[in-house]
């Protein structure tokens, strides 16, 4: 029954939030579609729209450029434009994820809903494990699926120029990309940054539950007022929570020259662990929170 | 006696304020129960302790079970709707349905259909769509689709216009009251309820003024109707409560032998809306005389 019903609790917060999960992620869908076929139609066979940088050399996406690469620098230059494209997706849906964790036990308060809601025989512990998993999970991976929709049917434009110029796709587009180990790669970090920003999660389920007006204003606040009295009161330099809190609200995935780096998961597991245990009793926090306040 | 509500010196307290001073009361299996009272008297709050939304003190078993712990396994047998509580309006009735279907194991979606089926919702609409008295009949084929033993109702026909009310009350007395199952219903509209009831718990000022079934009221309560000329003689017997009607009098007696006061004048049975203000008026002179 239990599994009945966080399904069932998944789909409540997608009907509740479509336009956060279905038409918003559609639209940048289409947008970057739009954005693809408009640089299509602007390149030629030696020139582009795009140049692309690494390690200081400039490489033009142009056909004709692109066929006379080494097949290593057609692949660190693909690469790096199919990760790049990907970005604003993954930014997005964090900040998508936030915005509906925190409206996502507001509202129902605000609305009087909450009461209908428990009138059902749901426990307040499933009821934000339901609205955890889908800001963690859902949302991040809603986005990727329309993120990796878009850089596909791109791919297929794209085929379509290089077959008219009678290029051959598959080597030199397909293969250098790799979109199967993109798509993978995509995935795991989206697992991972949901993992290291769980204290951000947990905390604006919390501020959801508990504030009774503007939780956005309670989820900025009061961190910036933790932090400004350490500033404050911390003898010597040392701004522990400060410099804590700041290298969790950061994107894991950083782009550089050099392409994207996953750099603090690899030299910091014991920040991914604390991240995690706070998050845990921000999200204890959020369930007391529901039972408790009803009405706003 | 098998009681499906059990209070024992229920008391809550919203900082200095006095919610609930101590109500004692029971609600048997089968029993249609008012909770009767003015704006200020601690229905919704005693209803919130009923269903384990707020915190209490004092002893309350509602099916056996603390609502204050592990609520959402008594929900399984209870079900309320709330005067606030409503329906969220981005909610599409299908949905609605399947959000029940997915998360009660007593719901039973053909009855939902079959209840929706004999109103003018259409399963497509959202509830931003329905009117009040629609989104009032949706939440209730939703209640009514529940195999639940305790159905708790808090003002639920607010504002809603008299035919949905009277349309809303005809189906809950054809479709859910029964011997097995109780319902607990908070009213102003006291008169549309009247014939549905069976037990009376009369609130003022959080406190319990009256608590028993319909039969003993009408045993123990009577409505005297005295021409100006005996209404001395009937002051005498000490009445609970007076009013004065197109020139005659009418005179609430509790606990005088019919027989005296049908020497009197006209006896009739008490409706339970001048019953209430009696009692609480009588309560009010009491405490004045106290203080």
């Amino acid at each position: 029954m239990i599994n009945t019903k966080i399904v069932i609790l998944i789909r409540r917060e997608f009907w509740e939030h479509k336009t956060l999960m279905l038409y918003l992620p559609a639209a940048a869908c289409g947008l970057f579609l739009v954005s693809v076929i408009g640089m299509l139609f602007f390149s030629t066979g030696s020139t582009s729209a795009i140049d692309v940088s690494i390690s200081g050399s400039v490489f033009s996406l142009g056909i004709d450029k692109l066929s006379a690469l080494s097949e290593a620098e057609r692949m660190a230059v693909l690469s790096k434009v199919f990760m790049f494209s990907s970005y604003p997706f993954l930014l997005v849906s964090l900040v998508v994820a936030l915005s509906y964790l925190l409206a996502s036990m507001f509202n129902e308060r605000k609305d009087g809903s909450i009461l209908f809601w428990k009138s059902m025989p749901v426990s307040d512990g499933l009821t934000v494990f339901s609205k955890l998993v889908t800001g963690l999970f859902v949302i991040p991976m809603i986005y990727l699926t329309f993120c990796l929709v878009a850089q596909l049917l791109s791919l297929i434009l794209v085929t379509g120029l290089f077959l008219s110029n009678d290029y051959a796709a598959w080597d030199m587009l397909w293969r250098p990309i790799n979109p199967v180990a993109h798509m993978f790669l995509l995935f795991c970090y989206q697992l991972l940054q949901s993992f290291w920003s769980a204290p951000w999660f947990g905390f604006a389920l919390l501020i959801s539950a508990w504030a009774k007006s503007s939780p956005a204003g309670w989820f900025i606040g009061i961190p910036l007022v933790v932090v400004i009295l350490e500033r404050v009161y911390s003898p010597g330099e040392v701004f522990l929570v400060s410099e804590w809190l700041w290298a969790h609200s950061l994107p894991l995935l950083t782009m550089d020259s050099e392409g994207f780096d996953l750099k603090w998961l690899m030299v910091d597991p014991a920040g991914l662990l604390e991240g995690m245990l706070v998050g845990m009793l921000f999200i204890g926090g959020a369930v007391w929170s529901r039972g408790k306040y009803n009405e706003i | 006696m098998n009681s499906v509500v059990s209070t024992q010196g229920l008391t809550k307290h919203y900082g200095s304020h006095a919610a609930l001073k101590g109500l004692s009361f029971e609600v048997p299996a089968g029993a249609v129960v008012g909770i009767i009272g003015p704006n200020g008297a601690g229905k919704t709050t005693a209803l919130k302790a009923l269903l384990g939304l707020t915190a209490f003190s004092g002893e309350l078993q509602v099916l056996g079970r603390n609502p204050g712990k592990r609520r959402h396994e008594m929900m399984q047998d209870v079900c309320y709707i709330s005067d606030v509580g409503i329906l969220p309006r981005w909610l599409k009735v299908a949905d609605a349905l399947n959000y029940v279907e997915g998360v009660h194991p007593r719901f039973s979606r053909q009855r939902a259909v079959e209840l929706l089926s004999t109103t003018d919702i259409d399963m497509n609409s959202q509830v931003k769509a329905l009117s009040k008295g629609m989104i009032t009949q949706l939440h209730l084929a939703l209640v009514m689709s529940l195999d639940v033993r305790l159905l708790i109702l808090d003002e639920p026909t607010l504002g809603l216009d008299i035919v949905y009310r009277k349309a809303f009350y005809d189906r809950l007395l054809a479709d859910f009251v029964d011997d097995r199952r109780s319902l607990i219903i908070s009213t102003h509209q006291v008169e549309e309820i009247e014939p549905l009831l069976t037990h009376l718990v009369f609130l003022n000022s959080g406190q319990l003024v009256l608590s028993c079934s319909t039969d003993e009221v009408s045993k123990r309560f009577a409505t005297l109707q005295v021409a100006p000329d005996a209404i001395e003689a009937a002051r005498q017997l000490e009445p609970i409560g007076e009013q004065q009607l197109l020139g005659r009098y009418q005179l609430i007696f509790d606990s005088v032998p019919v027989e005296q006061l049908a020497a009197l004048g006209e006896v009739r049975l008490t409706p339970i809306a001048d019953l209430f203000v009696a009692l609480v008026l009588a309560e009010r002179q009491k405490e004045n005389r106290n203080d």
